[in-house]
């Protein structure tokens, strides 16, 4: 079920060899990307409320049985008892894949100043969790998108790569500050609007744990929101309820309810996702990470306006609403949110470019930790091109460090050779005479494309003796050289 | 059964093949070798390569060595053993006039590098029916074999090759074929085979190692007459990968004539080889002669 692609397994190991902290929260995030499916799935089941649930575990089906997944599929009708019969769930009229589209296209991260907003960012974390975890329970591939977001806000969290590395408990204390900053953040106002679709982002990481259940860090992330419950409005008590409390998520405002409603399984899904960090043992190290990437986020949304942040919330949830999921009371509650914000769309595409920015950044300026984490918290769709461009710079860097040659051994002086003949030097096939219909053409147009192992592996085809290399002339084409001097 | 080609005459006959279109090679433009039979399945039309299809065969520039024409053209050589195929090749059999059957094996190109060679356009690889050949690096004799075919019963091959492993394929090879001599021992040290092997007319050299100049020297030195030739094929990688490879092959060739070889040309083997080359030429030629 886990097949790890080679390079991801590979930037886990050299991150897990800078980072000590760092490395184990991007291993489980690997493997919870690898489960994604099978997790979102199972989190589908387990917290989505009965028609709700009904509908994102038809999407799923559907999604899977479209992306050929076959086996999933089948262990995910068995698990999730889908009786319904196989038409009803392939007509399910929420399609994961546009929702992906839609959210990606949404959230396209224009470039954003990021710096100086650490403070802002600690005040709304704690915000910024619980929001997340609303959003996260609203729609799955959001989670996605957010994950694509989480590594491009994650870069930011690159300059607390010290703290990453110090450990979980600092992480947890920052955590604990962030609340309480949380409840100074609820005194702005308006800033909590766009710490909510910070935390959409960051809820993938959540969804992702959800896979392994443990609730120990289900448990700490509780008190926390708790504590920022206490501290922070109204609001911002709905968005706790909705992470912290999954049982608690109609409590709250009735924009929060709705919300929550919606999130309700999302946030039973972040539980679970939570309590499955735990058990990895890396929940401690998530945790701390998504925490960072919060504050990071936080940071961002900072830089742009509060507005703007709602103004991207309220894409998000246009983009939602396109989609054609059952769920119309989050959309409503998406809806209302926006209404509450009052912002213009146009904002939310100016935030959706600032955090494409962000994340290109955040990809350049990668540290070690960030890209691991990136890597690790990316799922699906989004972790192909996070990946690429988080993993892409540090290989670089890593290449960049290789020893130099400076004293090759080298058993031909290049100061010495000296060509008998000018074709000599050029040895390639179509510096030869007749080459261009000659019997080896066509191997040179397929063979001269390649190198290394590529062309070992187009030659072993040509081995097979299935080459037709059209005709064979009898001229000579090689060089000669002139004999007559020497003796 | 011949009776589809008009003028095609007493020349060829040809079994299992179709009738009807036989112009295409039409017997007028004079196959020299008489027509086709499509190969062992007898009246295998429409299949692989060969199979059924009216074939030609020309023979090459280089005595031994033939072109299949059908559909396409092929690298061949005429089968010491008919009836075996060395290494999973195809063969194709051609009756002659006086209705005796003649079976080519196709030479891949892409396996060796003498075909290679060969395609590639050298004037002259020096071997031929009835020369003796010291072959070093013959690894598992897919070229030996052909080799073998070339030289013909008159000539001899001795194949020398170090690894046991593919030696054990050049030893079952040479079972079948009585003119190779597989020798399992290091090139580098000719004194270790001496005994075995006679005064040869040329050297085919695809040992692949930094000093493989100086080990076709040395084997020359012991067996290759005065005026023989050489042939060695040249892997830029294995002697200096750090150098652009032309600076490697000049730098070789240097070396060769340091050892009493008189180089008379090189031909790249690309497409069918990375970075390598061929050389021919001379081992202490006689002044006036040249090469």
């Amino acid at each position: 079920m886990l097949f790890v692609p080679r390079q991801v397994a590979l930037a886990a190991a050299a991150s897990s060899s800078h980072p000590p902290a760092s490395a184990a929260p991007t291993m489980a995030k690997e493997e919870s990307k690898k489960e994604k499916k099978s997790k979102k799935a199972a989190a589908a089941k387990e917290t989505a409320a009965p028609p709700a649930r009904a509908a994102v575990v038809a999407s799923v089906a559907a999604f899977l049985e479209a992306g050929g997944f076959a086996r999933t599929l089948a262990a995910l009708r068995s698990e999730a008892d889908l009786e319904v019969a196989e038409g009803a769930w392939r007509s399910s009229p929420v399609n994961l894949e546009e929702l992906v589209a839609k959210f990606l296209d949404s959230s396209n991260p224009t470039p954003v100043a990021v710096a100086d907003e650490n403070n802002e960012q600690d005040k709304t974390t704690g915000d910024v969790a619980e929001e997340a975890g609303k959003k996260k329970k609203v729609k799955k591939t959001d989670e996605e998108a957010g994950e694509s977001e989480k590594n491009v806000s994650e870069p930011p969290a690159q300059e607390k790569p010290s703290e990453n590395a110090g450990g979980e408990v600092k992480e947890k204390k920052q955590k604990k500050n962030k609340k309480k900053d949380d409840s100074s953040a609820a005194i702005v106002g308006s800033d909590e609007a766009t710490e909510t679709v910070k935390d959409d982002d960051q809820k993938p990481d959540g969804k992702k744990k959800k896979k392994s259940k443990k609730q120990e860090k289900d448990d700490d992330v509780e008190v926390r929101l708790e504590k920022v419950e206490l501290a922070i409005t109204k609001k911002f008590e709905a968005a706790e309820k909705l992470n912290g409390d999954d049982d608690k998520s109609g409590q709250e405002e009735p924009k929060v309810q709705d919300d929550d409603d919606k999130k309700e399984k999302k946030k039973k899904k972040d539980k679970s996702a939570t309590e499955a960090d735990d058990a990895k043992g890396k929940s401690s190290a998530v945790d701390t990470v998504k925490d960072y990437n919060k504050k990071k986020e936080k940071k961002k949304r900072k830089k742009s306006d509060p507005e703007e942040n709602v103004q991207v919330e309220g894409k998000e949830v246009a983009g939602k609403d396109s989609v054609p999921k059952p769920e119309d009371e989050n959309k409503s509650g998406m809806e209302i949110e926006e209404g509450d914000n009052g912002k213009p769309s146009n904002e939310n595409a100016v935030t959706g470019k600032k955090r494409k920015l962000e994340e290109v950044k955040g990809s350049n300026t990668t540290e070690e930790d960030n890209t691991v984490n990136n890597q690790s918290l990316t799922n699906g769709f989004a972790e192909k091109t996070g990946q690429d461009n988080n993993i892409k710079p540090s290989k670089r860097q890593k290449h960049s460090s290789e020893p130099k040659t400076v004293n090759a051994f080298q058993r031909v002086k290049l100061e010495n050779v000296k060509f008998a003949d000018e074709r000599l030097q050029d040895n390639s096939y179509w510096a030869k005479g007749g080459a261009d219909t000659g019997y080896g053409a066509k191997a040179q147009e397929i063979l001269g494309q390649v190198r290394g192992r590529g062309f070992r592996h187009e030659k072993t085809k040509k081995k097979r003796g299935t080459y037709r290399g059209g005709q064979i002339d009898l001229q000579t084409h090689s060089i000669k050289f002139e004999n007559s001097d020497d003796e | 059964m011949a009776g589809g080609r008009g003028d095609g005459g007493g020349r060829g006959r040809r079994f299992g093949g179709d009738d009807g279109s036989d112009r295409r090679f039409g017997g007028r433009s004079g196959p020299l070798r008489g027509m086709p039979a499509g190969g062992r399945s007898g009246g295998g039309r429409g299949g692989g390569m060969k199979g059924g299809s009216r074939v030609v065969v020309q023979p090459h520039k280089h005595d031994g060595v033939f072109i299949t024409k059908a559909k396409e053209d092929a690298l061949c050589t005429r089968n010491m053993c008919p009836g075996e195929s060395v290494y999973g090749e195809k063969r194709v059999s051609v009756q002659k006039e006086d209705r005796t059957k003649v079976e080519y094996r196709v030479w891949n190109p892409f396996r060796s590098k003498l075909a290679a060679a060969v395609l590639g356009g050298v004037d002259n690889i020096w071997i031929a029916p009835g020369t003796r050949v010291l072959y070093l690096g013959a690894a598992s004799g897919t070229t030996v074999s052909h080799v073998s075919d070339i030289v013909g019963p008159e000539g001899l091959v001795y194949a020398v090759e170090f690894s046991h492993r593919s030696g054990r394929d050049l030893v079952n090879m040479a079972k079948k074929r009585t003119n190779v001599i597989p020798i399992i021992e290091d090139a580098r040290h000719p004194a270790r085979y001496r005994m075995l092997v006679g005064m040869v007319d040329v050297i085919f050299s695809d040992v692949a190692q930094p000093d493989q100049a100086r080990i076709l020297g040395l084997n020359a030195s012991y067996f290759l007459k005065c005026g023989g030739h050489f042939v060695i094929s040249i892997k830029a990688n294995c002697i200096d990968c750090t150098q652009p490879a032309e600076a490697v092959f000049a730098s070789e060739v240097e070396k060769l004539k340091a050892e009493q070889f008189k180089p008379s040309e090189q031909v790249t083997l690309e497409p069918f080889e990375r970075d390598h080359a061929c050389v021919v030429g001379g081992y202490r030629m006689p002044k006036k002669l040249g090469i």
